[in-house]
């Protein structure tokens, strides 16, 4: 009977996975290909858009999610992302984005993409950390 | 909660935010926005934050992203999405108000 406590079973637990005593990825974050593909998602994305302030937080989100999908679809084993999508209506101002970071640099990198028009402009930031 | 090395390993997003604060504080101290130095002030923040946060001690990797823009009506709008372990990683956003800028700084933990 469930719940019982039957002797025989033991609990399943989460899967536990063994060590592969790996240090450093087998493929590496590649920042070429990925900022390619973020362009191309933002270029695809952004055509024609035009700076409305009901719509636009819906698409920042979905530009960050479109981003982390394309990132999953690299296979990059180990590794965390963080997408960060920063849109705006033009409208002369100034604006700066700077980012730093502290991490390993032969297995850890980032990659970034902007795109502007008349009225919109947006920048996307991905972060690739392998999990040591 | 007893830790061998007496530290938390998991990403405490208070301590955090009082570290950004002064960071954005100490940099900018009320002045107003100059196209010609946001430059210098967008790295001296993220410097700034990046040291104190290493001061703290704790097993992680940061990203720190700054972004500063001028005040003139237009709007702003920010997101972001993490494929990380929830348990022990963290972000926190902090949005800073003056009245000729807004300063918004995004910090990423990352355990190790």
């Amino acid at each position: 009977a469930p719940g019982a406590g039957n002797s025989e079973e033991q609990p399943v637990s989460a899967l536990v996975y063994e060590n592969t005593y790996k240090m450093k990825p087998d493929k590496k974050f590649q920042s070429g290909a990925v900022r390619r593909a973020m362009e191309e998602v933002l270029q695809t994305r952004m055509v024609k858009v035009k700076y409305d302030p009901a719509k636009v937080p819906e698409l920042t989100k979905l530009l960050a999610n479109e981003i982390m999908a394309v990132l999953k679809q690299f296979e990059f084993d180990r590794y965390k992302f963080i997408t960060q999508v920063i849109a705006g209506e033009f409208k002369g101002q100034g604006i700066r984005v700077a980012s730093r970071a502290v991490w390993d640099t032969s297995t850890d990198s980032y990659a970034s993409a902007s795109y502007k028009n008349a009225s919109i402009f947006v920048v996307a930031m991905a972060f690739g950390i392998f999990q040591e | 909660m007893e830790d061998a090395r007496g530290e938390e390993k998991t990403f405490v997003v208070e301590e955090v935010n009082t570290v950004i604060k002064e960071s954005i504080e100490n940099t900018i101290q009320n002045a107003a926005y100059h196209h010609n130095k946001v430059a210098q002030w967008n790295s001296n923040i993220v410097e700034l934050c990046l040291k104190k946060l290493t001061q703290l001690n704790k097993p992680f990797k940061y990203i720190v992203t700054c972004t500063v823009m001028q005040k003139n009506g237009a709007g702003l709008h920010a997101a972001s999405s993490a494929f990380w372990d929830s348990t022990t990683d963290g972000s926190t956003t902090y949005k800073y108000d003056s009245k000729t800028m807004y300063v918004i700084v995004s910090v990423f933990g990352l355990a190790i």
